[in-house]
């Protein structure tokens, strides 16, 4: 197998070449920069490589010429590798997405919004509108946003989204993302002092506090993600055809029965998730198993009808 | 890798200056790099190169070697590898390399390959705090994209049946991927498929096989609501105090009847029985419906009923 690195070295290479012959005497400090290189040395081992190769007869003349003279690069006879490659599918989808993202959530500056239709007149001149990114970006997510860059803490109102409850807390904010249709607030909760996730819409009330913070070296956060803990309780049920869609929505252990029915094994660190889930799948679930779900279903259940007693 | 990576530049070289499809006969014995001693080892080091090749987006093809049509040779048409030039500003490369390292698909990072073939860009002084993770595969997304620019069949398993279509257009929205493409064969109506419920998904050899009408609209042929999702009728819930604000967000048109003691009259435009059920659900036992009475009952018999 060829490597995932050689790839990437030699797709490198093949923009750098067009970049240094369209720039005679580029600096290789530029070069490094615009590239990605870690340092000269690294760029100079490419160029080195690069001038073994070339045309057949590979006598002088008809190999590449590379002269690295004090701080500027220059090539030779290497005319054919003097534009770059053009963009894979992946490649121009990539770019073009994450261009209009950032440009339909209002985060992005004047130059995105025109390099992206610029992209567009090349890669897809007829099929401009082919590739469309939903954003909705409330207001709320700029005030949150600009609070973050500031590293002023925001005191916010907030209905958990596990528990129904609403409380209030004092988050310093890392960063905004969008996943999954939300956007999410990541940063550290003074209340909870842990990082927490907020998603924006469940937030009812933000206050911008006189305060300010230090961010540390922290992960950035782009995705929800369920991560299981020890902690955490299981239960298995059964989905009629209605509810299979569950098996796809959730992260479940899946196994398809005889009968044709799916059975489905669910952790959830907050048993309740899981009650409000099989409460809303009605009768389109059957044969629930496990004790601490069942109870909290059960619960659940009166806890509900009691409020229609009356 | 550094002599995989000589090889191919040497293989390259050949095939943008030769001007005519080249057998992979005349490649081992012209090409420095090839001078594996048996059929077989060639073979083996020819194909993984071209396969590497293609996955550079270097458009390797085969045509026959001269008239009588006998042999087939490898060209790469100059005019298909080169990037047309974008005319791209340095701001507008650093503004898409900031772009590309916020916008993650399925927890993977933007490769930098796309900013690099675009004269790469200087890293902003800033980073951001603004991220997005556009879920599913790039790979995937990105081969039904060129589908869609190519005017190429895919074809793919949904919902248990084999389909073939034709793709018009790729959407994302409420957090996932959608392809807007009618079947072929029946071209009304053109219909949205969820990209994550597609499997054994493969797109076709030839080009141009369909036009897309000049009228269609990617973004408007995907609904931004569910099909069932004309308001019929409405109904009052009450909600917590503490929750109403959440609660009346999620539903366009949620309007405030009064404010009780610790609770909030709201007045909802409803769809379906069932998704209203669900809905107010969610909310566990801090929502009540007051009204219609139809409605109280069947939640009320809904609850008892999964018991």
């Amino acid at each position: 197998m060829t490597s995932d690195r050689t790839t990437q070295r030699l797709s490198r290479i093949l923009a750098v070449l067009p970049w240094i012959i369209e720039h005679e005497g580029a600096s290789t400090s530029d070069v490094v920069e615009r590239f990605g290189y870690s340092d000269t040395t690294e760029l100079v081992k490419d160029l080195h490589l690069v001038f073994t190769t070339g045309l057949p007869g590979y006598g002088p003349g008809d190999l590449i010429e590379v002269d690295v003279f004090e701080d500027e690069v220059y090539i030779d006879t290497a005319d054919y590798f003097s534009r770059p490659l053009r963009l894979t599918p992946p490649e121009a989808l990539g770019l073009l997405a994450a261009g209009m993202t950032m440009v339909e959530s209002d985060q992005a500056p004047r130059a995105l919004k025109t390099a992206v239709d610029k992209l567009i007149a090349v890669v897809a001149p007829d099929d401009g509108d082919a590739v469309v990114v939903d954003v909705p970006t409330p207001t709320d997510v700029s005030v949150l946003r600009d609070a973050a860059a500031e590293r002023t803490p925001v005191r916010i109102g907030y209905v958990g989204i596990a528990s129904n409850e609403r409380s209030v807390r004092v988050v310093e904010g890392h960063s905004v993302f969008f996943n999954l249709g939300n956007w999410y607030l990541a940063g550290f909760c003074r209340s909870a002092e842990a990082s927490r996730v907020f998603r924006i819409d469940r937030i009812d009330a933000i206050e911008v506090l006189d305060d300010s913070y230090e961010i540390e070296d922290v992960e950035t956060q782009t995705m929800i993600r369920y991560q299981p803990t020890e902690s955490d309780v299981r239960v298995s049920f059964t989905l009629g055809q209605a509810a299979e869609w569950v098996a796809e929505y959730y992260p479940v252990d899946a196994v398809q029965l005889k009968n044709g029915s799916t059975r489905v094994t669910m952790s959830v660190s907050d048993p309740l998730v899981a009650a409000r889930l099989l409460l809303q799948l009605g009768d389109t679930v059957s044969n629930v198993r496990g004790k601490v779900v069942e109870d909290s279903l059960a619960d659940l259940r009166s806890r509900i009808l009691t409020r229609y007693a009356s | 890798m550094q002599k995989v990576i000589e090889r191919i530049l040497n293989l390259l070289a050949f095939l943008l200056t030769v001007g005519r499809p080249v057998t992979a006969d005349e490649i081992r014995h012209t090409v420095k790099g090839y001078e594996q001693p048996t059929d077989v080892a060639f073979r083996r080091t020819f194909e993984r190169d071209k396969d590497l090749l293609r996955s550079l987006g270097v458009p390797l093809e085969l045509h026959h070697t001269d008239i009588w049509e006998v042999e087939l040779g490898y060209v790469v048409p100059t005019s298909k590898y080169a990037i047309e030039d974008p005319g791209l500003t340095d701001e507008e490369r650093s503004a898409l390399l900031l772009a590309a390292q916020a916008v993650r698909f399925g927890g993977q990072p933007t490769e930098l390959g796309a900013i690099f073939k675009l004269g790469g860009a200087s890293p902003p002084a800033n980073a951001g705090n603004v991220y997005a993770d556009l879920g599913h595969d790039l790979d995937l997304l990105g081969s039904l994209y060129g589908a869609v620019t190519d005017r190429r069949h895919a074809t793919f398993v949904y919902r248990k049946r084999a389909r073939t279509v034709e793709p018009y257009g790729l959407v994302h929205r409420r957090g996932r991927w959608y392809l807007a493409a009618p079947e072929t064969g029946a071209p009304d109506p053109v219909k949205a498929f969820r990209v994550d419920r597609m499997t054994d998904i493969s797109i076709g050899d030839n080009a141009d096989v369909f036009d897309r009408p000049d009228t269609f609209d990617v973004s408007r042929s995907i609904s931004t609501d569910l099909p069932d999702d004309r308001p019929r009728d409405r109904a009052q819930i009450r909600f917590d105090s503490d929750i109403a604000e959440v609660a009346m967000r999620q539903i366009s048109g949620a309007v405030r009847v009064e404010n009780g003691s610790g609770t909030v009259l709201v007045d909802v435009p409803i769809t379906s029985e069932r998704a209203t059920i669900g809905w107010v659900l969610s909310f566990d036992d801090r929502a009540v419906i007051e009204s219609p009475p139809e409605l109280r009952d069947a939640f009320v018999a809904y609850v008892r009923g999964s018991a």
